[in-house]
């Protein structure tokens, strides 16, 4: 199969305009999903479920915009094309600065249509996997002792593990069986992957303690 | 007049000295025909008893006093009877004398007095009623009551003799003499001059001839066979003569001269009126005289009479058709069959035929074949109902233009009140009408303009209303592709695609459809339209529709409603609308709440009304405000330029187009036009 596994939010007023690109989007084996309106595809939404939403943006309930908005509050970034009648400019620079996918005008090319789809959909996996990702390392994190935690924030900082012990009052032995322990949980083999996790899951360089 | 005002006025003196000289004149004529009169008159004396046929002096007299003025009367009574003063002298003034005088006077003075009050000298023998009061007064009642006077003459033994013999003469004179003096002077005075030559030369010969005639008749020997009795007929057909192509003047002129000629006759004793007892012989010739003048007399007046009826008529028709030929107007006129017999200058000018081709029907010929039947349908119905009536239509001009007119007529009728036809006119206002069509373009123009002006606005959205099935088309036609590519062949799916491509085309071809029925410059064809008959044409209309909802539909429409000028097709147009958007909106009422009304009345400031009212949900506060803006729709398939149509040709027609809810439910739209107000003529 060319394409992942991705579903696309056909939103439109019009039955037939729905019908006609869920085809198109079924024949390149794009899993569809129609709506009417915005608020009906608001009600069943599930963020979860990866893909992008096609969006007429000239239907007078709710336009794209307030729907990006909507879906941000749901701490959702599901990409939205925008798809339009009368693509102006002024309409287009708005959408893609509230961060649209794509804009589109009608009727649209398939090629257009499949290319911005794919690219969307690209996009919507890439966010995921990045997501996944940093919540893979902030349970690894979760994992270590508050001892280690600060172990691990002197480490990125790129201090020396006798720098350390001096500054956390011990000796550079204990530091060096933390600092493996570390690197154990956070399941990474050198210092590079372990800073690079880090600074994924946000880890502050720490600051030197307080003197004694 | 005295000296200063003479002074000032010296034309005027000069002519006061002309009328003297003149009147001083015809005092010493009038004394002259006097005395010769008496002299003839004393000489025509019939022996023994020395009666006198007919006594000319008093009729002279009597014809000078009739046509002068009473002021010199004094003068002429003078003049004439200073012959008579004079001879009465020389005989010593005999008692008689002093009788005579008077009673002549009375008679004379008194006739003249009477006539002139209550007759005009001029026409008195023109006319049966003014003969007739002129035979009462002169001929019958003042010689009978100076006879009455004079007759003292003959003592009471002779008094009746001497009452007929002054009677007879005396009115035989004012019947023959005095009308022939009075003719001539009317004719001298009023129509010298003016008398062809043809009619001078038959009278002269009509005048020769009964002269010779009469001259026969009357004077011929009874001892040689010539005084046949019965010749005394031989003038009539010449007196006729006279009446016929002379009227009262030649009747009057050719009497007198039968009369000079038979008492000649009689008096030297020649001719019928010769008896032995010469008394019966006068007696006789006095009947023959007046039997034959009175009829004559009177034949003539009536002549006269209706010769100068037909004068006045023959002026008042030239009258008439001066004043037709002369008017700005053209001018018909129908007989009773409604056949045209006349048309006047102005209208065979325009036509620039002839009276004989226009005449009958021929006139249809001329009007436009497209106005004929509702003209000749106009006409026809006018006349059959003798009413009157007003067409504007167009009639060929002399160049082969049509040109428009507007034609009136209005039923004659005799003062009987019997009915002879009609008379009508045409005025040519092709001018007015061209103005009129030229209003009408601009109205269109402007029409056309704010249609353009609607849809240029909303291009885009119109852009978007077309962009919908082309989409769909599009991406159908592209999944289609894509599913021919990919095994196994769905053949049942690219069966679907196909037919949605082609509803979708069909739906961007309706939308085409509609968009070129808006953008197409139709001309408005205004004309007087009853807003009631138009509602009804609607319903009717409509009423397939009506049945097949179930919508039940009541009319109330107001009588008398004035009618407004507009296009029937374009405001059929709204009313469909609004009545097809009143059944929609109650598609979800329950089948017994389906009522839909539709109301006309005047509002009285030269606007009348009609409401489309629905029991539908009503109008949405949102909606309300967008509601005639284009594309602005709350149906799944309309497209939104119903009510904006509607409201631009309402707006065309110088009209308003709104909406409100029912204070209970529905909605009702009203369309206000203004009455049509008529154009000044």
């Amino acid at each position: 199969m060319r394409n992942p596994i991705a579903t696309v939010f056909v939103i439109d007023d019009d039955a037939a305009i729905r019908k006609s690109l869920a085809r198109l989007l079924q024949s390149a084996h794009f899993d569809v999903r129609s709506f009417a309106s915005p608020w009906e595809f608001l009600e069943q939404h599930n963020p979860a479920t990866p893909g992008c939403i096609l969006l007429d943006v000239s239907m007078p309930e709710l336009n794209g915009l307030d729907l990006q908005q909507s879906l941000a509050k749901q701490g959702c970034d599901r990409p939205i094309i925008f798809l339009t009648g009368h693509g102006d400019i002024p309409m287009s620079v708005q959408a893609m600065k509230a961060g649209a996918s794509d804009f589109l005008t009608k009727p649209v090319e398939d090629h257009l249509l499949l290319a911005a789809i794919q690219v969307a959909v690209e996009k919507d996996r890439q966010s995921r996997a990045a997501r996944a990702e940093v919540q893979a390392i902030e349970s690894r994190l979760a994992t270590l002792t508050p001892r280690e935690r600060e172990v691990l924030e002197q480490v990125v900082s790129g201090k020396l593990n006798k720098q350390i012990a001096s500054d956390l009052g011990t000796v550079e032995k204990t530091i060096k069986v933390h600092r493996g322990r570390v690197m154990e949980k956070m399941e990474v083999n050198s210092l590079a992957d372990l800073v690079r996790v880090a600074a994924l899951a946000g880890v502050s360089p720490g600051r030197p303690p307080s003197p004694r | 007049m005295n000296a200063e005002a003479a002074k000032a006025t010296p034309g005027m003196a000069a002519s006061e000295r002309i009328n003297r000289s003149r009147l001083v004149l015809n005092v010493v004529l009038v004394g002259i025909l006097c005395y010769a009169s008496n002299e003839i008159g004393f000489a025509h004396k019939i022996p023994p008893h020395n009666i006198s046929v007919l006594w000319p002096m008093s009729a002279i007299l009597f014809s000078a006093l009739l046509v002068s003025s009473p002021r010199h009367w004094w003068a002429y009574v003078l003049a004439g009877y200073s012959s008579s003063i004079i001879r009465d002298a020389q005989a010593g003034f005999p008692a008689q004398a002093f009788l005579f005088i008077g009673a002549g006077l009375l008679e004379i003075v008194g006739a003249a007095l009477v006539i002139r009050r209550y007759l005009s000298p001029i026409k008195m023998f023109d006319s049966l009623r003014e003969l007739a009061l002129y035979l009462a007064i002169a001929v019958i009642g003042a010689p009978m009551v100076s006879a009455f006077v004079s007759a003292f003459a003959g003592g009471t033994a002779n008094y009746w003799f001497f009452w007929r013999v002054w009677y007879l003469s005396e009115a035989l004179a004012c019947l023959m003499l005095a009308p022939a003096i009075l003719s001539w002077i009317t004719l001298a005075r009023h129509k010298s001059g003016t008398i062809p030559m043809a009619r001078r030369v038959e009278g002269t010969v009509l005048v020769t001839i009964l002269a010779g005639v009469c001259f026969f008749a009357f004077t011929g020997n009874v001892q040689t066979g010539h005084g046949i009795p019965a010749l005394v007929y031989l003038p009539l057909p010449f007196l006729l003569w006279a009446a016929v192509r002379f009227g009262p003047l030649g009747v009057n002129t050719a009497l007198l001269i039968v009369a000079c000629l038979s008492i000649s006759g009689a008096v030297h004793a020649r001719g019928p009126f010769v008896y032995s007892d010469e008394t019966k012989g006068v007696l006789s010739l006095q009947l023959f005289l007046a039997t034959l003048s009175l009829p004559l007399m009177l034949l003539a007046a009536v002549i006269q009479e209706s010769r100068a009826r037909a004068q006045v008529l023959r002026e008042s028709e030239a009258r008439f058709r001066s004043m037709a030929d002369t008017s700005p107007v053209m001018i018909w006129m129908s007989g009773p069959d409604q056949k045209s017999e006349y048309f006047n200058k102005r209208w065979l000018d325009f036509t620039g035929r002839t009276l004989e081709q226009e005449l009958g029907e021929g006139w249809i010929e001329g009007v436009h074949p497209d106005d004929r039947p509702r003209c000749l349908r106009i006409y026809h119905e006018s006349l059959d109902a003798r009413k009157p009536f007003e067409m504007e239509y167009r009639l060929r001009h002399k160049d082969g233009h049509y040109r428009w007119v507007f034609g009136c007529g209005v039923p004659r009728f005799m003062p009987d009140g019997s009915f002879v036809g009609y008379i009508g006119s045409c005025l040519d206002i092709a001018e007015r009408k061209d103005a009129e069509l030229q209003l009408q373009e601009q109205r269109a123009e402007v029409t056309h303009l704010s249609r353009v002006a609607v849809v240029g606005e909303l291009s885009g959205a119109v852009a978007h209303e077309l962009n919908q099935p082309l989409t769909a088309i599009l991406s159908n036609a592209q999944a289609a592709q894509r599913r021919l590519a990919q095994e196994p062949i769905d053949l049942d799916e690219i069966r679907d695609i196909l037919t949605d491509i082609v509803n979708e085309d069909k739906r961007a071809g309706e939308i085409i459809r509609r968009l070129r029925a808006l953008l197409k410059k139709g001309e408005m064809q205004l004309q007087p339209l009853s807003l009631n008959e138009l509602a009804n044409d609607t319903v009717m209309l409509a009423h397939g529709d009506f049945v097949s909802r179930g919508i039940v539909v009541s009319t109330k429409l107001a009588a008398d409603l004035p009618v407004v000028r507009g296009d029937r097709v374009q405001l059929q147009q709204v009313l469909l609308n609004l009545i097809s958007n009143a059944c929609d909106a109650m598609r979800d009422n329950a089948p017994s709440e389906r009522r839909l009304e539709i109301a006309t009345h005047s509002n009285g400031s030269g606007t009348v009304e009609v409401a489309v009212t629905d029991e539908g949900p009503g109008i949405a506060p949102e909606a309300r405000d967008r509601l005639f803006e284009p594309f602005v729709t709350t149906k799944k398939e309309g497209l939104g330029l119903g009510l904006t149509i509607c409201r631009t040709i309402v707006k065309a027609h110088g009209g308003r187009l709104w909406s409100d809810n029912n204070p209970v439910r529905g909605a009702a739209f009203y369309v206000s036009l203004p009455t049509l107000v008529r154009d000044p003529i």
